[in-house]
């Protein structure tokens, strides 16, 4: 009994002497850290700000520079890009776009997504659907979508199995790569502490293909704005698609550049928009 | 020295586990072994031969090429309660605290939130690491994740420890410390602790009986008993005639294997 007590005491000794040193050091790395986090916060802000203001400088002297007539310079873009607002060129031609984009960056988001994961999981599943993935991903797809017209039609579907086809083996291969990179000792640890399946994937797989799956609904995105444009440019001549058609063609090159800058405009906000939805979906993610 | 319960019950065995990865290395042979119930079990043998393998066949985590292992006379079928285990690589979520980290066995079987952070934080304390629960393992230094792993496992309350190579990673002042701590746990908890380690003055001053390893295949080559008198200073422990003895020994029947 005595030889319990006095353990017990000694121990306590030495995890409050460990506390103590702990707790010092602790206050200045955080400290230091937050310091850290703020300054480079504001420094990639204002290069950002930066490289935007040199990338828009270059162009209005390129354009002024009378290269050619149909490029003009940033500033006329600029007034052009306000005049179409206010004129309700945008909104007509986005009111034809915007559906069946919404449409298809939800299916390749959803469809995207589960189908990486499924085929990340699910081992009979991969060789059946990679060999198809790796295909779409590596081939000249955008060659593929005049063809649609022949199946589709000159309609609204067209422009959607575009958008899928050109977005959708992104987010798929790298959310599959996403699963398939989780940490082989993560997945033994999990296995030893008696986690089921289901807790393994909640926990240690999905947390840890999150960073991939992301970057490849970044780039699912991006693939889902060219491929509207493409199938406007290429098959269906609507939306905004036309209008950088029609204004090309009555020599409108400011007009036509507006509408290119509105959509990686939009194409920006909404991967801003998906970055929110990552740190609001994994918040502890901003401390690393 | 430890007080009561019946110190020759053998709570877990091996007999002729051989391990062979991808049909050609042979990482283990014809290992049988004997761990005696709340006691220390040191696995000691030169790099690559097959200690790790053989704690993770314990684990349940490598099914054996060959033989059984058996707790408490009952063959395992993969991970069980009865066992934790603490990884050489620590293994920790890096996206997740310490807490949450520690927190993780028993999030597997059911705890309860409140009861897990309860259960979690008493064992981060005793592990020294109160202050840093809400931390992340890249915050930490690497004795501090190895000491959050060590935490992870007590949660789980199993009767055996298994734990691999648990003080590489920190510095000899924390080593001793964590060493020490060690001890004074299993006088506390009783728990059964099967310990891989390079060092054999670690394997002698704090294990009942250790397990040294032949070179690749490993193979058992030696089991040597120290019964080390452990009251008292350390300092004085190290430099009683048996400990430097038993330090010898060891080392003259490893030497031939490290080359
Ligand atoms: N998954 C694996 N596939 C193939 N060979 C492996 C695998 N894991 C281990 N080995 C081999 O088996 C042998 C034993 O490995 P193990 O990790 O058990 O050694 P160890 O004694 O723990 O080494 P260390 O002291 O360096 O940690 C090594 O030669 C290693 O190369
Ligand atoms: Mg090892």
């Amino acid at each position: 009994m005595a030889e319990y007590s006095a353990t017990a005491s000694s121990t306590e000794i030495g995890a409050n002497f460990l506390e103590k040193s702990n707790s010092d050091s602790q206050a200045s790395i955080s400290s230091e850290e937050n310091t850290i986090k703020a300054n480079s916060k504001n420094n990639l802000l204002i290069w950002r700000v930066f490289s935007f203001f040199i990338v828009f400088s270059i162009w209005e002297l390129a354009g002024r520079a009378d290269i050619s007539i149909a490029f003009p310079p940033f500033s006329k873009v600029l007034v052009a890009f306000v005049e179409m607002i206010f004129s309700g060129e945008f909104f007509v031609a986005y009111a034809d776009s915007l559906p069946p984009l919404l449409t298809g960056l939800f299916i390749t988001i959803i469809g995207g997504v589960i189908i990486g994961i499924s085929i990340g999981l699910v081992r009979s599943a991969e060789w059946f659907i990679m060999p198809l993935l790796i295909i779409f991903q590596t081939a000249p797809v955008s060659a593929l979508i005049p063809m649609l017209t022949y199946i589709y039609g000159i309609s609204d579907t067209s422009k959607i199995v575009a958008i899928v086809i050109l977005g959708m083996p992104l987010v798929a291969l790298n959310s599959y790569k996403g699963i398939q990179a989780t940490n082989p000792s993560l997945l033994e640890m999990s296995k030893s502490f008696l986690a089921s399946r289901l807790d393994t994937i909640l926990f240690v797989i999905l947390p840890s293909a999150q960073k991939m799956i992301f970057a490849g609904l970044r780039l699912g995105i991006s693939g889902a704005f060219i491929g509207i444009v493409l199938a406007e440019l290429l098959i269906t001549p609507t939306g905004i698609g036309d209008l950088i058609t029609y204004n090309r063609f009555i020599a409108r090159y400011d007009k036509m550049f507006a509408t290119i800058v509105s959509i990686l405009a939009i194409a920006g906000l909404t991967l801003s928009l998906m970055r929110v939805f990552e740190d609001w979906l994994f918040p502890s993610e901003k401390n690393s | 020295m430890k007080t009561g319960n019946d110190t020759n019950e053998i709570i877990l065995n091996t007999e002729g586990i051989g391990v062979t990865y991808q049909e050609s290395i042979i990482a283990l042979k014809n290992v049988s072994l004997n761990v005696p119930a709340a006691k220390l079990t040191a696995i000691l043998g030169p790099s690559g031969c097959g200690k790790t393998t053989l704690l993770k066949v314990i684990a349940g985590l490598i099914e054996p090429t060959a033989g059984t292992v058996k707790v408490r006379g009952k063959e395992i079928a993969g991970p069980g309660p009865d066992r934790a285990l603490v990884f050489q690589d620590f293994a920790l979520l890096p996206w997740a605290t310490v807490l949450q980290n520690v927190g993780f066995g028993l999030r597997a079987r059911g705890v309860s939130q409140k009861e897990r952070e309860e259960t979690s934080l008493h064992y981060i304390k005793e592990v020294g690491l109160l202050g840093f629960e809400d931390k992340y393992p890249h915050q930490l230094s690497g004795g501090m994740r190895q000491r959050t792993g060590l935490a992870r496992a007590l949660t789980v309350n199993s009767d055996i420890l298994l734990m691999d190579e648990p003080f590489s990673a920190v510095d000899e002042q924390m080593r001793r410390k964590l060493q020490e701590d060690l001890l004074n746990l299993l006088k506390i908890e009783s728990k059964t602790v099967i310990f891989v380690t390079h060092s054999i003055e670690e394997a002698v001053y704090l294990a009942d009986q250790v397990v040294i390893l032949s070179g690749r295949p490993g193979s058992i080559a030696d089991i040597v008993y120290p019964e080390i008198d452990r009251q008292g200073e350390i300092d004085l422990i190290r430099r009683q005639p048996r400990y430097m003895e038993l330090v010898d020994e060891i080392w003259s029947s490893l030497k031939r294997y490290v080359e």
